[in-house]
C-alpha cells in the first residue's frame, strides 16, 4: 500500500514510466465551507494509462460511501463527509491507492490516477517459503502449524514472515479455522479440516490475488472460520500478462527453484495463463530432509457475455519431501539441531524413511455472471490423487531406528541392573560416529544370501486415495441502500482409500501379512505372503458428505457498518473396512454405522465509525461443528468402533478491534476469547502404564479449550523513506476443564501384561486445568525497520523476540493411573510430593531473540522489469528450541521416577530445534 | 445460461495458439513431471559384509593374554571365528557364541551382546571378525567371555556391548561358504578346551524322572538331565523364555548337538532348538515298568490341633515288593469340590515293602517336631496340609483310583470322616487298599463331637506316629 503524503501542490499524474513508484498528487479547491452534498470524481487507469480491464472499487475510509469505476474508468463518489477523510481505491490484481483529501463541501475532480499491477517483487513472493519450512513437520500428529499468507495487515504481516520460524499460531488456533477458497471451491480437507498448502505449493506467481477477511470479519463468499477466510483468485484475467521467469536459491526447505508463468489477455476478456515450477534439495537446512517439488497450472478463461465468463483452471502439485524428527536433549547435546534420525545413506545417496509424497491434481470450473446487483458465482471441482507417508516396518526384528533408546547412552546409565558409565561411553561413541539409518544391515537381515526369504524390515507408505467432488454457488446482491446480500451453497462428497502398501521388499522375498505384537493376522481373506505392491496391514475407506448453507446480511447506514450471517451445516462420516483382521473379528470388515452431524452456526458484527480515520469494531460467533474426521473413529485401522459419546464441538469466540488510519500512522489493536467446548481428540502410542503395557488409542472426551489475548499492529512512517512497523502478540491460551481420558487396545494375544481384558479402559479424568496449549510462543514482538530507496532498492530489519513458548504435555500421565504401581495394582507407596510436582510441572522453552533481514532492488532494462529480493533469517545464528512435547512412554510414577534419577532420562522430552542462519535469494524478470 | 461463446473473432492464428498451449498443458499434466522416483538398487551383497579385514591373531593365542582378571583390550587385535548359536529360537539370549574353526575347533568365545534377534545379521554358521579394542575381556566359569562394560560394586566385568557400536565390533566376513559342523565327541573326551565350540554326542537321552516333563517352565532358566546308557549324564540347559519351552521332551534315545558350557564341576549343552536334538533310537535305560498295586493305602492322615504346621499324610506298603510310585498321584478334594483341588505326583518314590511313606506340607516343621524327616514336602494346602474336612485319592499310573478317602463332593465336617484337630488312622489289619471309603477301615479322631468318631482334640507329636503302622 502506498502512501502519499497530503500536499497542497496542484499536479498532474506525473508522466513517467518508472514502475517504481506513481505519485499522485491531490487538487484541492477553496470553496464554500458549509456541509452540502459532493462529488469526488476521477478516472483510475493502469501504469500505461490504459482502463482496467475489471471494476475498480473506490471507496471513503471510515464512511460507507463506496462507488465503483464505469466502462471508461470513471467514478464518482457522493458525499456529505468534511475534513479530513483518505481515499481508497483498490482493484484484485493491483497495488492499493490511499489518497488523503480534506473535504471542504465542495466538489473535487481529482483528474486520473493510475495504479500499479500488482507485479513488483516484495514480501509477498516469498511468503510461501516460510510456510513450506512449517510443513515439513507434518509428520508429527498432532502439531498443526498456523500456515499464513501475506496480507496487508501489518500484524498478520510480521506473524507470517518473522514469527513463522518458531512455528507461532495466530491466535493459537489450528490451521483448520482459516478457511482456504481457490476459485470459490474450499481447500480445506475433511478429514482435518486444515488447508493442504502443498497443493498449490510452487504456484506463488498465480495465487497472487488474494482477498483476506481477518479474524471473525464478514466474507463474500463463505460463512468462515476463526480465523477468517483467505480467497485466492487465479483467473488470467487478473494476473499479469506477458512472461515472468523468476529462479532462487536457499539453504531452507529447499535449495533452489525455477518458476516460469506466462499470462496472455486478449481485448475480449478472452484469456490462459500457464505456470510451471520445480523445487529441489538433495539436502535441506535439516539433514536428510530432502526436497523435490514440481507444479503445473494452466487456466483458461472464456467470456460468455458482457456479464459472465467461465474459467476452466487446472493445476497440480507433485511434491516428495524427507520429513524430521524431533529429539530428545541428549540426541541434540550429541549431535546437534540438525541431526534427523530418518535417514540413511544407500549406495552413498541420501535415503529417508519418513518420505511424504503428495500428488493432488485439481480441476476446477468456475462460472461468473453478474446480473446488475446480483452476481453469481458456480464452481465445480473434482480433486484426486494421493498422500503417501513412508514408514520402515520392523517385524521380529530389532528397532532399526538410530535413537532408539537402547542404543543412546542414556540407557545404560538407567539401566535397572545399574548404572554402567564406561558401557554408556562405549555406547555413546558409537552412536556419535554412525547416528543415522544402517540401511545396509536391514538388507542384510533381509538377505537370501544369508538364509532369509521373509521380510525382517520393510519400507512402506501409509496411503490415502482420495477423490473429492465440491460444489458451490454463491449469490451477492448489493442493494442500493448500502444492504448487501449474501448467500451460498456448498457440497462436498469425500471418498477415499486407505492403506499401506509394500514399497520396497529390501532384499526379502516376501512379508508375512501379521501383527507382530499381538501375532494376529492383519488380513484372514487374503494371502498371507504379499510382495511388492501389495496392500498389507489394514486397508479401508472413509466417505463422507458435507452440505453448508450459508447466508449473510451486511447493511452500512450512515456511521455504523452491520453484518450477521448465518450457516447450517449437514455432514456425515461411514467408514468401509476391507480387510477382516484376526483382533476384531466382528468390526473390522464392513460398514460402519454413519454417522451424522447437523450443526447451526452464527456471526454478527458492528463496526463504529468514529470519523474518517478511527473505527471501532465488535465481531462474535457462535458455531457448533462437527468432529473431524481423525476424532470420530477410535482406530480406523483396525475397526469400524466410534467414539463414545460423539458430540459436536461447540465453539464461541468474540474480538474487539480498533483500527486507526492517520496519514503516518495506521494500525489495529485487538483484544479475542474462544472458548471451545466438547472436544475430542484421539492419538496413538506405546505406553508402560499403571495397569500395564501397551499399543493404546487415547480418547479424549469433553476438553475444552480457552484462548485469549491481545493483538497489536502498526505502522508509523517516520519520513518518505522510512518506516517502523510493531507487531506484538500477547496470548493466554489454556486448557479449561478436565477432560476425560480412556485407553482402547486389543486384546489379543499375549501382550506383555494384560491393561485389562475388555479392550477399553477409563482412566477418569485428566488434571488438566490450566495448563497451557502448546501453541508456539504466546507472546511474540517484533519490531522493524524499513527504508525505500527512491532508486528502487528497499532493506528491511526486524527484530523479534518470543517467549511463552509451552511444551506438550503427556495426558496419560496426569490421570490416577499414574499413580498406580502395574504390579500391585494399587497405589505407590511414598509417593514424593515435590517430586511429583517437579516432573508434573509443564516446561516453558527459552526466549528467542531473533535478527531477520530482507531486502531487494528492482531495474528496468530495455522495458524488461528485473527484480532481486534477498532474505536472511536468524541474522545471529541463535540456537533455539521451536517447540517439544513430553513423551508418554513412562506412564506410571514408578518407571518415572526410575528414568529420572539420572539426569539423563530415557523417555524424556522431545524437542524440534529451530533453524540457524537461513537466507533466500530471488531473481525475477518480467518480459 | 447460455454457454454461447460470445467472442468477437476466432481468428485462426487465436484458435492454434490456445490449441497449442492446451496440448502442451494437457501433455504436461499427463506426463506429470515424474516425481523423480529412481529405484532404489538394491543392496549388493558386499555392501554389509567385510572385504579387507584380516584377523591379527588366533583365537587361542587371544584367550592365552587372560591373567584372571577383566581388562579391557586396548591394541588393535583382530580375531576371526564362525558363529555356532542362534536366538531365532529364543533358546540363546543376547549372546554370540563364537568358535575357532568350522569344524576342527581349539577353542570358543562368548560374545554379550545388547542384541536380540541377532541371527538375521549373525546367521549360525556364518564368519565374522571381531575388532577386539575397546571390549573388555573376562572368563566366566571357564568360557572366556568379551562384551561391553558393566559395573558391579565398583569392579568391572563384562557386560552387553551396546548395538549402537556391536556393529563396529562384529563384522560379518564375505566368506560365506564355509560350513559348520559341530564336533563329534563322547563323554570321556569332554574337556574344557571345548567350551564354547559346537559339539555333538551320540547315544543320549532323557532321564526317566524327566521325560514327561517340558522343555522348561515359563521364563524360568530350567535345567534337564541327560544321560547315555552308562549312567553318565549331562545337564541340558533350556530357557524358559524360547519358542519351545513349553514341548515335551524328546523321548527315545540319540545324537544331540549343541554349545558346550559349564557350570561349576558340571558341562552343560546349550541346542538353538528342538531340531538339535535327534533321538531316533529305543532309548536304554532301563525303565522301570510302571506299578500298580492293591496294597498300599493310606494309612494316616494328621491334622493336629496345636500345630498347623506338622500336618502329614502317611501311606504304607503292604506288598511284598517295593512299589515304583512313578506315575502315581495323590489327589486332594478340598471341602465339598468336586473338582481336583491339589494333584500330587509321587513319581520319583519308591515305597519299600512294609514300609511307610510319610509326606508332609513342612518339612523343617515336621523334622523338628516329630524328630524325623519325612519322605517328601508338598505343597501348602495340598493332600499333606489338610485341616479335616477334605477327601482323598490315590491313584496308580493307570489312572485307576487304587485308594480313597472320605466322600467326594460332601464336605467332610460333622461326617464319618471329619478328623478336624485329630487324625484319620487306617485300622492296621487292613492290609488292601479301596476305592470306596468304607468307615469301618478307619479309626476317625475329632473335635468336632461327631457320633460314631473318637471325640477329643489330638496334640503333635504324642498323639501321632508318622513313618509307623500302628
Amino acid at each position: 500500500m502506498e502512501f502519499i503524503p497530503p500536499s497542497k501542490n496542484f499536479n498532474l499524474i506525473s508522466k513517467s514510466y518508472s514502475k517504481r513508484v506513481i505519485q499522485g498528487w491531490i487538487i484541492l479547491s477553496f470553496v464554500q465551507v458549509f456541509a452540502q452534498e459532493m462529488n469526488i470524481d476521477g478516472a483510475v487507469k493502469d501504469q500505461s494509462g490504459t482502463v482496467l480491464v475489471q471494476k475498480v472499487r473506490i471507496s471513503l475510509e471510515g464512511t460507507a460511501s463506496t462507488s465503483f469505476t464505469n466502462k471508461e474508468g470513471r467514478f464518482s463518489i457522493r458525499t456529505k463527509e468534511e475534513g479530513n477523510k483518505i481515499l481508497h481505491i483498490s482493484s484484485k490484481g493491483y497495488k492499493s491507492k490511499r489518497l488523503p483529501l480534506i473535504l471542504e463541501g465542495k466538489s473535487i475532480d481529482l483528474g486520473e490516477i493510475r495504479i500499479e499491477n500488482s507485479s513488483v517483487v516484495g514480501l509477498e513472493d516469498n511468503s510461501i517459503v516460510l510456510t513450506e519450512a512449517q510443513l515439513l513437520d507434518n509428520d508429527m500428529d498432532n502439531e498443526s502449524f498456523g500456515v499464513l499468507s501475506a496480507t496487508k495487515d501489518i500484524y498478520l504481516n510480521a506473524a507470517a514472515f518473522d514469527f513463522g520460524q518458531l512455528y507461532f499460531r495466530v491466535r493459537g488456533y489450528d490451521s483448520r479455522e482459516n478457511m482456504v477458497l481457490i476459485n470459490g471451491v474450499r481447500m480445506n480437507k475433511l478429514t482435518n479440516g486444515r488447508p493442504e498448502w502443498n497443493n498449490w505449493g510452487g504456484l506463488n506467481d498465480v495465487i497472487r490475488n488474494r482477498l483476506f477477511s481477518i479474524g471473525l470479519q464478514p466474507s463474500s463468499h463463505t460463512f468462515g472460520g476463526l480465523q477468517g477466510t483467505t480467497q485466492f483468485d487465479t483467473r488470467p484475467s487478473l494476473l499479469r500478462a506477458g512472461l515472468r521467469l523468476s529462479s532462487s536459491i536457499s539453504n531452507r526447505t529447499y535449495s533452489g527453484r525455477i518458476m516460469g508463468t506466462y499470462t496472455k489477455h486478449y481485448s475480449d476478456r478472452l484469456a490462459y495463463s500457464f505456470s510451471a515450477s520445480k523445487r529441489y534439495a538433495y539436502k535441506g537446512y535439516v539433514d536428510g530432509t530432502f526436497f523435490d517439488s514440481s507444479s503445473l497450472f494452466g487456466s483458461i478463461e472464456l467470456p460468455l457475455g458482457s456479464d459472465s465468463s467461465l474459467c476452466i483452471t487446472s493445476f497440480v502439485v507433485n511434491s516428495k519431501k524427507g520429513s524430521r524428527a524431533a529429539i530428545t536433549e541428549e540426541v541434540y547435546n550429541l549431535l546437534g539441531g540438525r541431526y534427523n534420525p530418518y535417514w540413511g545413506y544407500q549406495n552413498n545417496r541420501i535415503r529417508s524413511s519418513r518420505e511424504r509424497l503428495i500428488k493432488e491434481p485439481f480441476i476446477i470450473l468456475n462460472y461468473t455472471s453478474s446480473f446488475g446487483k446480483l452476481t453469481l458465482n458456480l464452481a465445480a471441482s473434482h480433486q484426486f490423487g494421493y498422500v503417501k507417508q513412508s514408514r520402515l516396518g520392523y517385524y521380529n526384528a530389532p528397532n532399526p531406528d538410530p535413537v532408539y533408546y537402547r542404543n543412546l547412552p542414556s540407557f545404560f546409565v538407567n539401566s535397572p541392573i545399574g548404572a554402567s558409565f564406561e558401557n554408556a561411553q562405549i555406547a555413546e561413541k558409537g552412536f556419535v560416529s554412525a547416528p543415522q539409518l544402517a540401511w545396509n544391515r536391514l538388507y542384510r537381515a533381509n538377505s537370501p544370501i544369508l538364509g532369509r526369504k521373509r521380510a525382517s524390515y520393510i519400507f512402506y507408505h501409509d496411503t490415502n486415495r482420495n477423490s473429492v467432488i465440491r460444489i458451490n454457488k454463491v449469490w451477492n446482491y448489493t442493494g442500493d441502500n448500502g444492504l448487501v446480500l449474501d448467500a451460498g451453497v456448498s457440497y462436498e462428497k469425500y471418498m477415499a482409500h486407505n492403506y499401506a502398501e509394500i514399497s520396497d521388499l529390501m532384499g526379502a522375498k516376501y512379508h508375512i501379512d501379521r501383527d507382530p505384537f499381538s501375532n494376529s493376522s492383519n488380513d484372514l481373506n487374503g494371502k498371507p505372503e504379499k510382495v511388492e505392491g501389495d496392500i498389507f496391514n489394514y486397508s479401508f475407506d472413509f466417505n463422507s458428505q458435507n452440505l453448508d448453507l450459508f447466508s449473510q446480511l451486511r447493511w452500512s447506514y450512515k456511521k455504523w457498518l452491520v453484518f450477521v450471517s448465518g450457516n447450517y451445516n449437514w455432514r456425515n462420516y461411514q467408514r468401509f473396512g476391507r480387510y477382516q483382521n484376526e483382533r476384531y473379528l466382528q468390526d473390522s470388515e464392513g460398514e460402519s454405522e454413519k454417522i451424522e452431524f447437523r450443526n447451526p452456526s452464527g456471526k454478527f458484527g458492528i463496526t463504529y465509525f468514529i470519523n474518517g480515520r478511527q473505527w471501532l469494531n465488535i465481531n462474535g460467533i457462535n458455531t457448533l461443528r462437527a468432529p473431524i474426521l481423525k476424532n470420530v473413529f477410535v482406530n480406523p485401522r483396525e475397526n469400524n468402533k466410534s467414539i463414545e459419546p460423539l458430540k459436536s464441538e461447540k465453539v464461541r469466540s468474540i474480538d474487539f478491534n480498533y483500527f486507526f488510519r492517520f496519514p503516518s500512522l495506521m494500525g489495529r489493536i485487538t483484544g479475542y476469547y474462544t472458548r471451545y467446548q466438547n472436544l475430542t481428540n484421539v492419538s496413538f502410542y506405546y505406553v508402560d502404564s499403571g495397569l500395564g503395557s501397551d499399543f493404546v488409542q487415547e480418547v479424549l472426551t469433553n476438553h475444552d479449550k480457552l484462548q485469549m489475548g491481545l493483538e497489536l499492529g502498526l505502522r508509523y512512517k517516520l519520513s518518505s523513506d522510512v518506516t517502523t512497523s510493531v507487531a506484538m502478540a500477547f496470548g493466554k491460551h489454556v486448557y479449561a476443564n478436565d477432560p476425560n481420558l480412556s485407553i482402547n487396545f486389543d486384546t489379543f494375544g499375549n501382550n506383555q501384561e494384560i491393561v485389562s481384558s475388555y479392550g477399553n479402559k477409563d482412566l477418569g479424568k485428566v488434571d488438566l486445568k490450566g495448563y497451557k496449549i502448546p501453541t508456539g510462543p504466546q507472546t511474540a514482538l517484533s519490531c522493524s525497520l524499513e527504508y525505500r530507496s527512491p532508486k528502487y532498492w528497499w532493506i528491511n530489519l526486524k527484530a523479534n523476540f518470543f517467549a511463552k513458548n509451552y511444551s506438550g504435555i503427556s495426558l496419560i500421565n496426569r490421570t490416577n493411573s499414574f499413580f498406580i504401581n502395574p504390579e500391585t495394582g494399587n497405589r505407590f507407596e511414598n509417593i514424593n510430593q515435590d517430586r511429583v510436582k517437579e516432573f508434573l510441572n509443564q516446561e516453558v522453552l527459552e526466549e528467542v531473540y531473533m535478527i531477520n533481514l530482507v531486502g531487494g532492488k528492482s531495474w528496468l532494462l530495455d522495458g524488461k522489469y528485473v527484480s532481486v529480493f534477498v532474505s536472511v533469517n536468524n541474522l545471529l545464528d541463535t540456537s533455539f528450541r521451536s517447540g517439544g512435547f513430553e513423551q508418554s512412554r513412562n506412564g506410571n510414577y514408578g518407571q518415572f521416577l526410575s528414568d529420572t534419577k539420572s539426569d539423563r532420562p530415557s523417555f524424556g522430552p522431545k524437542y524440534w530445534y529451530g533453524f540457524g542462519r537461513t537466507f533466500f535469494i530471488n531473481f525475477s524478470i518480467s518480459l | 445460461m447460455m454457454l454461447r461463446l460470445k467472442r468477437k473473432s476466432w481468428n485462426k492464428r487465436s484458435l492454434v495458439r490456445i490449441s497449442l498451449v492446451a496440448s502442451v498443458f494437457s501433455i504436461g499434466m499427463v506426463s506429470l513431471l515424474p516425481s523423480c522416483s529412481k529405484e532404489m538398487k538394491e543392496i549388493p551383497y558386499e555392501k554389509y559384509c567385510e572385504l579387507n579385514i584380516e584377523s591379527n591373531i588366533s583365537m587361542v593365542d587371544f584367550g592365552n593374554l587372560y591373567h584372571g582378571e577383566p581388562i579391557e583390550i586396548t591394541e588393535e587385535l583382530v580375531i576371526e571365528g564362525f558363529v555356532i548359536s542362534s536366538d531365532k529360537h529364543g533358546n540363546v539370549f543376547r549372546s554370540l557364541y563364537v568358535q575357532d574353526h568350522p569344524h576342527r575347533p581349539k577353542i570358543g568365545i562368548k560374545v554379550d551382546i545388547d542384541l536380540q534377534d541377532s541371527y538375521l545379521f549373525f546367521p549360525k554358521g556364518s564368519k565374522v571378525l571381531i575388532k577386539l579394542k575397546g571390549l573388555y575381556f573376562d572368563k566366566q566359569g571357564d568360557l572366556f567371555k568379551i562384551g561391553g562394560a558393566l559395573n558391579s560394586f565398583g569392579n568391572i566385568n563384562v557386560g552387553r556391548l551396546p548395538s549402537s557400536v556391536l556393529f563396529n565390533h562384529v563384522l560379518l566376513d564375505c566368506d560365506n561358504e564355509v560350513r559348520l559342523i559341530a564336533q563329534k565327541t563322547n563323554f570321556s573326551e569332554l574337556e574344557d578346551t571345548m567350551l564354547g565350540t559346537l559339539i555333538s554326542l551320540d547315544g543320549l537321552e532323557v532321564i526317566n524322572e524327566e521325560k514327561e516333563l517340558p522343555y522348561a517352565l515359563l521364563e524360568e532358566e530350567t535345567i534337564r538331565t541327560l544321560s547315555d546308557c552308562e549312567g553318565n549324564t549331562l545337564q541340558l540347559i533350556n530357557s524358559g523364555y524360547s519358542k519351545f519351552y513349553n514341548y515335551s521332551l524328546p523321548k527315545g534315545n540319540g545324537s544331540i548337538t549343541g554349545v558346550l558350557t559349564k557350570k561349576g564341576k558340571t558341562y552343560r549343552l546349550i541346542v538353538q532348538d528342538t531340531s538339535d536334538i535327534n533321538f531316533k533310537n529305543e532309548s536304554c535305560l532301563k525303565t522301570e515298568p510302571l506299578q500298580s498295586s492293591n496294597s498300599v493305602l493310606i494309612s494316616e492322615i494328621a491334622d493336629p490341633y496345636n500345630n498347623i504346621a506338622a500336618r502329614f499324610i502317611e501311606l504304607y506298603n503292604h506288598d511284598s515288593i517295593d512299589i515304583n510310585l512313578d506315575g502315581w498321584f495323590l489327589r486332594r478334594y478340598t471341602n465339598d469340590n468336586l473338582q481336583i483341588s491339589k494333584e500330587v505326583a509321587l513319581t520319583g518314590l519308591v515305597i519299600a515293602s512294609r514300609k511307610a511313606l510319610v509326606l508332609t506340607s513342612n518339612a523343617v516343621e515336621f523334622l523338628n517336631v516329630y524328630g524325623k524327616m519325612a519322605d517328601l514336602e508338598i505343597s501348602a494346602n495340598g493332600p499333606a496340609d489338610s485341616n479335616g474336612d477334605d477327601n482323598f485319592e490315590l491313584v496308580d499310573p493307570f489312572g485307576k483310583v487304587i485308594d480313597r478317602f472320605g466322600l467326594v463332593g460332601e464336605d467332610g465336617s460333622q461326617t464319618n470322616h471329619d478328623f478336624e484337630n485329630g487324625k484319620a488312622l487306617r485300622k492296621v489289619e487292613i492290609t488292601q487298599a479301596n476305592s470306596i471309603y468304607v468307615f469301618e477301615e478307619w479309626e476317625i479322631y475329632n473335635d468336632n463331637d461327631v457320633p460314631y468318631t473318637n471325640n477329643g482334640r489330638l496334640f503333635s507329636p504324642e498323639d501321632y506316629n508318622p513313618g509307623n503302622r500302628h
